[in-house]
């Protein structure tokens, strides 16, 4: 006889033994059989529903940043870097202003910026994609999510960084002002009113209710 | 809190949580009111941590503070609210000062608005958004900011033994260091910006479960 085979006799044991035992005398069904680690699980999240979702999404959003922090830093900063300076230059143009770039640096006689990599919105990214893998939709809408979340948050940073850079050139006394307390307070709400948008655009509509027959 | 128009449903019969019913609307009116509680508590952010903050940070500032033949860590708060990096504590390693009383110390300088009081003001601004009864929605604020701050003061604590490596009180290898360098980003991250998100879904997730709702009694009997 060979072990894979006693195993699965004693597993078929431990299920009738299982299944003869009485609850407030009812039988439990055999396909009610759950192993311990199952059984755990379970009791954790008719106890602690919330907090297990709380934890996930605490979880994932560090493992996110620390992910972006250890392998793809130089790589991500420089992309992100560039697309804002790049856009955000542009930006200054459109508006009237002349601006020059150089690498991450958006400056022209008055005023320079320089885009760092704490200035990348990363870890706005990282709330946002830790929510969306978090919601329970298909993985195409999660993707699609993604996407379209990202570069809204990128476009929000772009902003922020021309908005920096104009008001450094023209109101130089307001810059401290903006850049160490109001655009930091904006940007984490921001990834999560993202997220309340994207998520408003894919829940399904909501059943009718209907009144029940006495 | 049942709701027995719903069919299928009896007084006893576990209420669904509020993730189970979330609607477009719901989510609208949510943000609207978010985007307004977060506008009006960062404008009285000044007012609120020179009135209330300030004080219970002093008080905070003190267990970071030590005298021993070995360390002295000292923590000053500036009146100032409004300069930038408000806070400082100072660790000198009295073991290796020179007669004349210079020697090895490090300042670790920060603001002390945006590490207590931020991180506290965005989940305080989802709970009062958030569409629970008034009662609830102060009751878990006043859960949630223990955690918060808690958090913050364990967040200094590791700066704190970080900083305490540049002046000979603690030896961290180099191979250790760029790993300590990411935890410090880790931590900075997660307490100002994913722990208040973290600590509302817990809340928001479990609203309405009879789990919940009897250990928020237990709570509330205090």
């Amino acid at each position: 006889m060979s072990k894979s085979s006693s195993k699965k006799r004693k597993r078929e044991r431990a299920r009738a033994r299982c299944s003869q035992k009485t609850v407030k005398g009812t039988k439990i069904a055999k396909a009610n059989y759950r192993a311990p680690r199952e059984k755990v699980i379970l009791w954790w999240r008719q106890k602690f529903p919330g907090i297990l979702v709380g934890l996930k999404f605490m979880g994932l959003s560090a493992v996110i940043y620390a992910v972006f922090s250890l392998i793809f830093h130089n790589a991500l900063q420089d992309c992100l870097s560039g697309l804002i300076v790049m856009t955000g230059n542009s930006l200054i143009h459109v508006l009237g202003d002349n601006s020059l770039r150089d690498g991450t640096t958006i400056f022209s006689y008055r005023f320079a910026v320089n885009v760092a990599a704490e200035c990348t919105g990363a870890e706005t990214l990282c709330i946002f994609m830790a929510a969306v893998l978090l919601t329970p939709v298909t993985r195409r809408k999660r993707m699609v999510g993604i996407l379209l979340g990202a570069l809204t948050l990128i476009a929000i940073n772009t902003l922020r960084v021309t908005c920096l850079y104009l008001t450094g050139a023209h109101y130089p006394s307001l810059f401290p002002l903006l850049h160490e307390k109001i655009w930091p307070i904006v940007m984490t709400p921001m990834a999560f009113l993202v997220f309340l948008g994207w998520l408003m655009t894919t829940l399904p509509a909501p059943p009718e209710r209907v009144p029940c027959q006495a | 809190m049942a709701d027995d128009n719903t069919p299928g449903s009896s007084g006893t019969r576990a209420v669904p949580s509020l993730s189970d019913h979330m609607t477009p609307e719901l989510i609208r009116k949510f943000a609207l009111r978010y985007v307004l509680y977060i506008l009006l508590l960062s404008i009285l952010s000044p007012l609120l941590f020179t009135v209330f903050f300030a004080q219970g940070i002093s008080v905070m500032g003190r267990l970071f503070e030590t005298n021993t033949p070995a360390i002295t860590r000292s923590f000053e708060l500036s009146k100032e609210s409004a300069h930038p990096l408000n806070a400082r504590i100072t660790i000198i390693n009295s073991s290796l000062l020179n007669p004349d009383g210079s020697g090895p110390e490090r300042h670790l300088d920060f603001d002390a608005l945006g590490v207590f009081w931020s991180p506290c003001a965005f989940m305080m601004s989802l709970f009062l958004a958030s569409p629970f009864p008034w009662k609830r929605r102060f009751l878990y604020i006043l859960l949630g900011i223990p955690l918060m701050l808690c958090a913050s003061y364990l967040q200094v604590r590791f700066l704190i033994w970080d900083e305490s490596s540049y002046i000979g009180l603690v030896w961290i290898s180099p191979e250790w260091r760029e790993l300590v360098t990411v935890l410090r980003g880790i931590s900075n991250y997660t307490v100002d910006c994913t722990l208040g998100i973290s600590i509302w879904l817990s809340a928001i997730w479990g609203y309405g479960q009879p789990s919940w709702n009897n250990s928020l009694t237990r709570v509330r009997k205090l």
